[in-house]
């Protein structure tokens, strides 16, 4: 019997999000939220796990496992990127950002003001991705067309079908 | 007696620095445990300080019930909804039964239904009890008083005390047995439009879900990440099977078996501190 799918292979993730370096061995540095840890993890724990299990930063959340959800989006410098596939070694020297600090930048603050504005959240367990993802494409693009917007957040899926409203709140944002 | 809910006691409870205003249906003597500093019950919760917080007996799954049980206590102890902070139940079912299935859960549409009545109870037994006080403080008649938002204020005279300032001394007067409750005619919260209250902890990260409960030594059990890498130890796929596992699968009934398919990433069975070591076991064997 084989696998329904290939095996996932961490390593070629890492490369496709320009994230591939040699693993550091030993207690691991990572700067996360403009601090920096030092951490004993696993050599492929994923940065997901360093972030809720070792550091406590739970407002990050585990949705699938296999970089299908988005709900584990966090910021590697200013990218979005799924952090239950990128293994913490492969972090290096670059800046983590989390839902936690997101409104230290001023793209994450609008993000968050416009979610409270258009009441987007229902559950809300997703959203913590979803506002990554905001952020980045309005840091990135401060005025994306529709087309843009739906392609930005494409990777991250809300069983509360807040689209919508998602939709909305980043349009809000947008400089247009 | 009011309502047609069994609410038999109205109690008070002072925990610690915390007075608790409880309005279940459990026994007076049970009630009587709850009061030791560590215990915790009942739905109205003020600090010295003037914390209000708000117990909050059914889940948020998104579907609003923290907005709309806020609503129903702070309407009656006359708070906004933005003075108050919702804290979840801890599990007590004496407490916090769901009125309707006389258990401590969440779902069908009945939180409403069943909590109408007892919140907006235990909001007005609190409300006037620390009237109450205040004009005990005062040493005037209670129904000179009036209570606005989070504070008493004496009429005549424009005295004010705020129910942190009162919350202890309320907390020794008899609890009101039949505690009037407002006519619909007079409520500023219930039937209008609110912001949603959880809110601003989910758009920061800081809200609470299950997956995110710690509890000091808890261990994490991984498991097999079937989705991704095979269909599951000793799991044939569904057309392969024999005899009874078969059957049960292609007729889709259910499986008494729990789902095996992958919860929390790379692991395979076992248990660990954290969510990647149970995952030592796949290759290392079990």
């Amino acid at each position: 019997m084989s696998p329904p799918f290939p095996p996932f292979d961490d390593r070629a993730i890492a490369q496709k999000v320009g994230l591939a370096e040699d693993p550091a061995r030993g207690a691991l540095s990572l700067k996360i939220n403009g601090r920096t840890y030092s951490v004993e993890a696993p050599d492929d724990m994923p940065l997901l796990w360093v972030l809720r299990d070792l550091l406590n930063l739970k407002g990050t959340k585990f949705g699938c496992g296999i970089a299908q959800c988005g709900a584990c989006t966090v910021h590697v410098d200013g990218r979005p990127v799924r952090s239950c596939m990128l293994p913490a070694a492969n972090v290096g020297s670059r800046e983590v950002t989390t839902i936690e600090a997101i409104a230290q930048k001023e793209s994450g603050r609008r993000i968050q003001a416009a979610w409270l504005e258009l009441e987007v959240v229902q559950c809300g367990y997703c959203q913590s991705g979803q506002i990554m993802s905001a952020a980045a494409l309005i840091a990135r693009n401060p005025s994306p067309d529709d087309a843009e917007i739906d392609a930005a957040m494409a990777g991250n899926i809300c069983r509360c079908a807040t689209y919508a409203r998602i939709r909305a709140a980043i349009k809000s944002v947008s400089r247009r | 007696m009011t309502g047609h809910l069994s609410i038999s006691r109205r109690q008070l409870i002072v925990g610690g620095l915390m007075v608790t205003f409880a309005c279940s249906a459990r026994s007076r003597a049970a009630t009587s445990e709850a009061t030791s500093p560590s215990a915790i019950g009942g739905f109205v919760r003020i600090s010295r300080e003037g914390g209000i917080s708000l117990v909050m007996p059914s889940v948020e799954m998104g579907q609003g019930i923290y907005t709309a049980e806020a609503a129903l206590l702070a309407e009656e102890l006359d708070v906004r909804l933005d003075q108050i902070v919702a804290i979840a139940a801890p599990p007590d079912a004496s407490l916090y039964a769901q009125p309707l299935f006389k258990a401590q859960m969440t779902g069908g549409s009945t939180s409403i239904r069943g909590f109408w009545t007892p919140l907006r109870q235990a909001g007005a037994a609190a409300r006037s009890m620390l009237v109450a006080a205040a004009a005990q403080a005062w040493g005037v008649h209670p129904d000179e008083c009036f209570a606005k938002e989070g504070t008493i204020v004496h009429s005549s005279t424009g005295r004010v005390l705020t129910y942190g300032e009162v919350a202890e001394s309320a907390a020794t007067l008899p609890i009101p047995e039949d505690p009037k409750l407002k006519s619909p005619g007079d409520f500023r919260i219930i039937g209008k439009s609110q912001r949603r209250i959880d809110t601003p902890t989910k758009v920061n990260g800081s809200a609470v879900y299950g997956i995110d409960v710690a509890v000091d030594g808890m261990k994490t059990i991984g498991r097999r990440n079937r989705c991704a890498e095979d269909p599951g130890r000793n799991r044939r796929p569904a057309h392969r099977r024999r005899g009874r596992s078969r059957r049960r699968t292609l007729l889709g009934r259910p499986r008494r078996r729990r789902s095996t398919e992958c919860r929390l990433g790379s692991g395979s069975e076992g248990k660990a501190d954290h969510c990647v070591d149970p995952g030592r076991g796949r290759e290392g064997g079990r």
